[in-house]
Parts: structure tokens; sequence; C-alpha cells
């Protein structure tokens, strides 16, 4: 009798304590009497069919409570939203500003979570993407950090190593199409036939590449991408096995790509074709241009691949020293070289936004602490009728959630919005952002950082309001919230300002390095200049005589063009593309093996500088005097014959890039000309190397031409010149050159753009922080401001009294927050150009312009305390 | 004719618990663990009312105005002072007549589907 009391007594606990899962509330009312009854039932059980029913019994149990506890915690839930929802609606003020404030701050989180979600969360689309990896070779003593690998050194890497399934190459194509109306450039890819297995994306109709496609003098084969194969064939199966004509010889379409394949590289491509391993063994170990992707083994890791690579790499320096010593292999996770270059900005934009939300939490934590002492009354009352802290902390909590949810919601829609036009205005080249959109994953992190974001301003608030002083707060004639209330705030407003100060530095920051980058001179005019890319067939075009024959013809009738005041071509011109040979000194000992000395080239005809404005510091131009018949010549930039001659003069003086049967093939240097930037305003001018257009033909050249005004409307007349010589000659790449200057340092404006709407958000966001705790606090001393006054004081005195202690206030937070700002943006060092992390220009300028807000949100309220009636104070009282 | 805002209409059809309870009380004042086993004994143990099911289907009871806690006990020797007694009101014992004759028509629509045998 003994033990089964006990047990039940044991029992009694065991349901007590299963019953905490049960609202407060809904315990309070039943818990007594859930008990009795469960007792009751456990003994009539126990009695009647023993300890062998105790199982049974309790899954009973524990099951009735977790079927039943969430439905009575969503009633206490639906209740408090209900009331929460009045609250709302008695404070439409409040909270529409509020919602305003956190729309701002979880619509910006969400948009830039939007972003590194497509770019640097989701896995690429490719099979197993984390075992892809990104190889390279690299020339440390050189100065060379990744470059392209070459055909002979892959196929060396691919044949030896042991830690890879397989490894592919692949390089740009973009043949002329020219048996599908008119002909046009496609922008494409050369692949290794292994390539498509790699990723492991097979063909959505047909196949891809096989091994047998690796042959060389099989018919040639291509794959089309889901879009071309849309645009050309209207998706027609019966594409399969057709013919095409690409450069002039005849391709076979062997499959096409799914929709949602991501070709590996920042430029757009539409058509592949496959690599021969024969051909890629007769090409240079050096001046390749191959992209390698490797697919680790199972089980194998990147330091042992990257290790067993390396040994490979110094096995080929030992055995062809002349073009591989010095050279090594860079390994990196495919994910990281895609999106590895934005990375640091991405960072910076996310901390911003979280810095925005923060301070957007102050604000509304602020607001709620100032209503807090407007509902001092209603809050004592409930206490005083019997509600217990906790269930009040909880009513509050559901306000704040439900708030920060509205304001999430809201955000939402600004995050779409914002998000479209980020698209919209992004360079096409940042990696991935064609993925960035608002997923599942996107609305659960905005739904998380809502519900989060509500937690976090409310709590401090709820704490403090539901522990009121009840016999003040239900007699008191006026309302404050005393010393603690006021402490929080000023705290909060402190917060807020450092905050937007880090934040505002870091912008000042990057608008002056974008400033400083949009000014760099490229050392050439940008103005009215049209550029436009040509690549003449080698079928048709066979010899250098007819390929110049059609260039001299081509620039002589787009000079005649009306409008046009110059015309030149170039192979390599500035920010357009770049291309680097290794150039010896005659009369200079021969370099060591694996030393690099090398220039930017560019084959240009004669009228090239005067086209771009590229200004002849000493000797000569080139002339149409420089031909095939005449002496070899060669132009070099002042850097190059800085770095080369170090103050010798380079004129007069031989150079080789390339070897015949007899030797060297000198050219003489007869003329120096002023500097250009390449790629990349930012990076210091490289040498540069000029060699005329009739001593070296090239089929692709750049046509260039400055015209009277906007160069876009010489278009069609130039169009129509071209077609004139050869109507089967596609102009691409057409733009004119200060569009594509804008386009190289279009991320830099983007991120610059984004962290100022940022801190333009969070500085109106402070100010109105700074606002209204001063307006708040003038409120609540209107008395002892009449009384002041009253007992002599002068306005400005009172002027004085409110603006100092808001002013101590905003100097507290500017000083906090410059010392953050301090700490900060040393992480932005690798995204400022000419612009040092501690600029104090920049520290100093947002010192004042926040100084000067801070003072101004100071300054209005205190002009209400100024015009403090005493009388109407004092007879508060 | 509904109490406070809703109709009977509104409240069908009932959940299983809702009705066993108006059941049980249809026949007096009852307390908890009294329904539960009024309940369970006449379905024969089909149906138990867990104390979870039972109090929360009592508090929305409650709060519909289907039923009402009372001061009145039954027979000094049953009763129990230490518990709460519910007792059927008379819109719970409309609903619990429209719930019925709602359940009625359904055997009826059977019957003629021959899904039941008379």
């Amino acid at each position: 009798m003994a033990t089964r009391l006990k047990n039940a007594t044991f029992a009694d606990a065991l349901y007590r304590s299963l019953l905490l899962v049960y609202p407060a509330e809904f315990r309070r009312e039943y818990g007594r009497e859930m008990t009795l009854a469960f007792r009751d039932r456990y003994h009539h059980q126990m009695t009647k069919r023993g300890l062998a029913a105790a199982l049974g019994f309790w899954l009973n149990a524990v099951a009735d409570v977790i079927v039943t506890a969430p439905g009575e915690h969503m009633q206490v839930l639906w209740r408090d939203c209900l009331y929460a929802l009045r609250i709302m609606w008695q404070w439409p003020t409040f909270s529409i500003v509020a919602v305003t404030a956190l729309a701002l701050g979880i619509g910006a989180n969400s948009a830039i979570f939007s972003v590194v979600n497509a770019t640097l969360l989701k896995p690429l689309p490719y099979k197993e993407p984390q075992r892809l990896i990104w190889i390279s070779g690299s020339n440390l003593p050189g100065g060379i950090k990744d470059e392209s690998a070459s055909g002979p050194d892959f196929l060396d890497w691919r044949s030896r190593n042991h830690s890879l399934e397989d490894l592919t190459c692949f390089a740009g194509w973009q043949p002329v199409l020219t048996n599908q109306g008119e002909p046009a450039r496609i922008p494409g890819g050369a692949v290794s036939a292994g390539f498509f297995h790699v990723l492991g994306v097979p063909a959505t109709l047909g196949r891809t590449f096989a091994l047998e496609d690796d042959q060389p003098g099989k018919s040639q084969v291509v794959v089309l991408s889901y879009g071309t194969w849309q645009r050309w064939f209207g998706g027609d199966r019966q594409a399969l096995g057709k013919s095409i004509t690409l450069n002039g010889s005849p391709y076979t379409i062997i499959g096409v790509m799914p929709a949602q394949f991501l070709f590996p590289s920042a430029t757009p491509s539409e058509i592949w074709t496959v690599y021969d391993s024969a051909t890629l063994a007769k090409r240079g170990r050096r001046g390749d241009h191959l992209g390698v992707i490797g697919r680790l083994k199972n089980g194998i890791n990147l330091p042992l691949a990257h290790a067993e690579l390396n040994a490979i790499a110094a096995a080929l320096e030992k055995e062809y020293p002349e073009t591989n010593t010095n050279w090594r292999i860079n390994t990196k996770p495919l994910l990281e070289r895609a999106v590895g270059a934005v990375k640091p900005a991405i960072f910076v934009l996310l901390v911003s936004v979280v810095f925005l939300l923060l301070i957007a939490c102050a604000n509304v934590a602020n607001l709620l602490l100032a209503r807090s002492t407007s509902r001092q009354k209603e809050v004592a009352l409930r206490i005083a009728l019997g509600a217990d802290r906790r269930r009040l902390i909880r009513q509050l909590l559901t306000e704040s959630v439900l708030l920060a949810l509205a304001g999430g919601t809201l955000g939402l829609i600004l995050a779409y919005v914002g998000v479209k036009g980020l698209v919209a205005i992004c360079p096409a080249d940042v990696p991935r952002i064609r993925d960035v959109g608002i997923d599942r994953t996107v609305l659960g992190f905005n739904f998380l950082v809502s519900f989060f974001t509500g937690i976090i301003f409310g709590l401090v608030p709820a704490l403090q309001s539901s522990t009121p002083d009840i016999s003040k707060a239900l007699t008191a004639r006026g309302t404050s919230q005393g010393r603690r209330g006021g402490r929080m705030r000023n705290a909060l407003t402190v917060a807020e300002l450092a905050l937007a100060v880090a934040l505002l530095i870091g912008a000042g920051l990057l608008v002056k390095s974008y400033l400083k980058l949009a000014s760099v001179d490229p050392g050439f005019s940008s103005k009215n200049l049209l550029t436009f890319r040509l690549s003449l067939p080698a079928t048709k075009y066979s010899d250098g005589m007819s390929v110049v024959t059609f260039y001299e013809a081509l620039l002589e009738r787009l000079q005649a063009l009306p409008g046009v005041r110059a015309a030149g071509a170039a192979s390599d011109p500035p920010f357009l593309s770049d291309n680097y040979w290794s150039f010896t000194v005659q009369g200079r000992p021969p370099l060591p093996p694996g030393t690099n000395q090398d220039a930017q080239a560019s084959i240009v005809t004669p009228d090239y500088f005067r086209t771009m404005g590229i200004p002849l510091r000493r000797g000569r131009m080139f002339s149409n005097a420089d031909n095939r018949s005449s002496a070899a010549v060669a132009l070099i930039s002042e850097t190059m014959a800085r770095r080369h001659w170090h103050g010798e003069d380079p004129i007069g003086h031989r150079l080789a890039f390339d070897v015949s049967e007899k030797g060297p093939n000198w050219r003489e240097i007869v003329g120096i000309v002023a500097d250009t930037r390449s790629l990349d305003l930012g990076a210091e001018a490289y040498a540069q190397l000029y060699v005329p257009y009739d001593q070296l033909p090239q089929r692709g050249m750049t046509l260039l031409l400055r015209t009277e005004g906007d160069p876009m409307t010489a278009l069609p007349d130039v169009r129509a010149t071209v077609y004139s010589l050869d109507k089967e000659q596609p102009l691409h790449s057409v733009r004119p050159m200060r569009e594509v200057l804008a386009n190289s340092i279009a991320q830099q404006r983007l991120s610059t753009l984004l962290l100022s709407i940022f801190a333009s958000s969070a500085l109106a966001l402070a100010a109105i922080g700074v606002y209204g705790v001063m307006a708040y606090s003038v409120s609540q001393r209107t008395h002892e401001m009449g009384v002041r006054i009253a007992m002599g004081a002068q306005p400005f005195d009172v002027l004085k009294i409110v603006v100092g202690q808001g002013m101590l206030l905003a100097l507290i937070g500017i000083a906090i927050g410059s010392g953050l700002g301090l700490v900060l943006t040393r992480l932005m060092a690798n995204l400022l150009f000419g612009t040092e992390p501690h600029d104090p220009a920049v520290f100093l300028s947002i010192i004042a312009l926040l100084s000067a807000v801070a003072f101004l949100a100071c300054y209005v309220p205190s002009r209400r305390a100024m015009l403090a009636d005493p009388v109407v104070a004092l007879r508060c009282e | 004719m509904s109490t406070g805002s809703r109709s009977v209409k509104e409240l069908l059809p009932l959940t299983p618990a809702v009705f066993h309870i108006l059941l049980a009380l249809a026949d007096g004042d009852r307390h908890g663990y009294s329904i539960m086993q009024e309940a369970e004994f006449r379905t024969q143990g089909k149906i138990r009312l867990g104390p979870g099911t039972l109090y929360g289907s009592i508090r929305r009871m409650l709060a519909d105005g289907l039923i009402e806690e009372t001061d009145e006990r039954p027979d000094a020797a049953l009763d129990d002072e230490r518990r709460r007694y519910y007792h059927l009101t008379n819109f719970g014992r409309r609903v619990a007549a429209a719930e019925a004759e709602r359940l009625q028509s359904l055997v009826v629509e059977a019957r003629a589907k021959k899904l039941l045998h008379t």
C-alpha cells in the first residue's frame, strides 16, 4: 500500500512537470483539476490492471499533452495578437514610424542576404560542386600570381596526377555564324572532350562531347546552349544532327544543354566546340589562355591535390627549364574562383545592413520606452488585476514581434523592388548575379530576422514596462518613467549614433575612393569614341596581304564618313583586351630561365594614337611608311622606357619578342608614347609595346572612331561601310569607349551607391532617434523649464540646458562611433583606391556632419522648451 | 438564438470530445474525472478523454456558453468539494440536440444508400 502511495505521489509530480508545457494561464486555471483527474484515473488503472499497464498509460498521457498543448498556446498567442493589433491601431503614428524604420532595416538585410545567398551560399549548379577545383599557374619570382594554363601543361597535369578523377580545360571561342540569316558572332567556348563530364551536367537533348570527339580530323561538332537552340530552331528536336557554318566551316550539332546550365566564365557563352588533345599538345607552354577545372577523387582533399600538382609542376620544371622554370600551381575551390573577387564588397555591405538594422532596433526600442511611459497605467492596472510579470512580458513581446513582422513584410516588398533594381543596374560580370532574387531561403531569412528583431528591440522595453511602481502609476496625474528609463533611452541613442557614425565613415571612404578612381586619367580621351571588333575568318582571308588590304580600305572609307574625325585600329586596345609578350633587348645578356620580362602589346594602325589622343613623348609616331618592306620598328610607353632602360635613352635600341629561323626578329624603338591604363583604372600603368599593323597583320582588330558627336549615331553608316567591303563580316562588341570605362568601375560604383543609401538611411534614423529622445525629454521637463523661467532664467539658458544634454549624448556616440570606425574600416582596406582606411578628411567630415545633424535634432525641441510658459507649466502642479 | 455572439449553427459540427462532454452532462452536473469516466463507460472504452483534451474542450465550451461552472453539489454522499462541477446550459443542450440531429440525418442518408442494415 505504501509503495502504491509513493508511486502515485511520484506519478503526480511527474504529471505536474508535464503540465509545464501548457501556457501558465491555462495551467493556473486547470492544472489542479487536471492533476486530480489524472490521479483518479491512474489510481483506477493501477488497481484494475496493475503496474503492467503503466507504460501504455504514460504514453497516452504524454500524447494527450503533446496534442493539446500547442492548441492552448495558439489560443493565447491569438489573443495576444488581437490585443497587440488593437494597441497598434490605437497608436497609429507610433506604429507607422516603427514599421517604416524596421522595414528599412529588415528590407536592406533581406536584399543583401539575397545577394549573399545567390553568390556565396548556393552551391554551383554542377554535380557534387564541392569536389570541383580551379587550377592555374603562378610564377612568384616573376611576379605572376595567377596565370591561365597552356595546352601542353594541361595535358601533363591530366596524365600524371592521381588525386583528380578528371581534369578539363576551356577557353573563349567566338565563331562567326554565316548560314542562319545575318552573319553574327556567337559568344562561346572551346572545351576539352571531358568538360561536361567533369562538371557532371548531361545534355538535355542529344549528347555532350565524348572521347571519340577528341580525334584530329574528326568532323567538327558543337553543343548549343538552351537559349541558342530556342532562338535558332524554336526548340525543334530535329536540330540535332543539323550542320551550321561557323568561321566558314561546317559543324554538326550534337546536343543541347539544359536551360539552367552555367558556363564557368564571367562572360556569356552560347555554343561550345571541342579541343582535340593533338591540337592542345602543339600549343606553346607559355602565353596560352586555358581555364582548367578538376574534379577531386572521392576522399581526396584540396591540399593533397595541390601538393601532387605542384610535384608535377616541379617535374615539368626539370623537363622544360626554358618555359617552366619557377612555374607552380594554384588550386582553389571552383566556387571561390567564381565569387572570390566580390566577397569583400559583399561582406562590407552585409556588415553595413546589420548596422542599419541595429540602428532601426535602437530607434524603435527608444520609441517603445517613450510609449511605455504612457502605458504605465494600463500595465499597472493589469498587474493589480492579477496578471503576472511573465505573462505581461509575453504580451509586450508579442506586440514588438508583431511590429517587426509588419516591418519585415513591408521590408520584403522593399527588398523585392530593391533586388530587381539591383540586378538591373548591376554590371553583368558580377558572378551569379542573374541568380539573385527572393526565393524560399530569403523568405525564411526575412521571417527569422523579423522575429528576432522583434525580440531584440522589444526585450528591454518589455522588461522595464512590466515592473512599474503600481501605486505611483495608478495615482500620479502625470506620467514619467524615472531615471532608469531615461538612462536606457540615452544609452540607446548613443548606440545608434555610434553605429551611424561607423557606417557613414565606411560610406564616406568608399565615396572618396570611388571619386578618385573615376577621376583617374586613363591616358587617352574616351569622349566620342566608338569601338567595335571585327574578326576576319581565316578561310576567306588566308594571307596577310588580303587582311591588310581589307583594313586599309575600311579605315580609309571610315575616315571619309561625315562626323568621323579620326579612325584607327588596334589588336588589343586598353580596357577591351590585354595581351602580354615577353621580349629581349639586343645587346643585353639573355634572361635566366623563368624570369618574366614582358609588356602589354598591341598591334596598331598609324592613326591609332591620333584617334585615341595618346601623345608622343619623344621620337616619332608610326607612319604609312612603316610597312612590311621597311625596317621593323616599335613604339614603347613611358613606363616601359623607365622600367627597362632605367634612365638610358631607349630610342634606337632594338628589342625582339619572337624568334625565327634566323634568330630574334629585332625591332628598333623609334618613339616613346604616353602611358595608358589597361583593364583596371586602379592599377598602375604596365609597360606597353606597340607594333605597326602593316608589319604584323592580324585578322581580329578593334576599330576606334573619334566622332564629332554621340558616337552611336555614326553606327548605321559604319555598319554599311563594313558591309560594303564584305557583307559577311559582323560587327561585334560595339560600344562607346565612355561606356567601356564606366563598366570597368561599375562594381565599385554599385557598392559605393548601396553603402551610401544604407548610410543615408542610418543618418536619417539616427537623427530621428536623437530628435525623438530630446523632444520627449523636453516634454517631460516642461514643468522644470517653466520653473526655471519663472525664477528668472533667460530662454538662452534653457536652450543651453537642452542642447547641452543632447549634444553630450551625441558627442559620446560620435566618439564611440569614430573608434568603431577606426577598427572596422581596416577590413575595407582592399576595397579602397588611393584612400587610407583612416583617412582623416573623411573621419572629420563625418564627425562634423553628425555633430551638425545632432545639433539640429536637439535645437528644434529646445526651441519648444525656450517658449515654455511658466504659468502653464506651474498650473500642472 | 445564440449565446454571446455565436449561433448554434456556427458551432456545428462539434468535435467528438465536445459532443461526448455534452452527452455526459445531459444527465446532470459532473466534475472532470466523472465526465471522463462516463464517456469511457458509454463507449465501452473506445473514447478515452485525456485531461488535456478534456480541459481544453471545457475551456472553449465555457467561453462558448455551452456549459457553466456550478456551485450546486449533487448528493452529498457523492460530493467531492475539491472539484469543480460543470452544468449543461440551455444553449449547450440545444447545440447537443442539433449535433445529434445532424448525426441522425447522416445515419438516415447512410441507410438510404444501404450502407447500414435496419
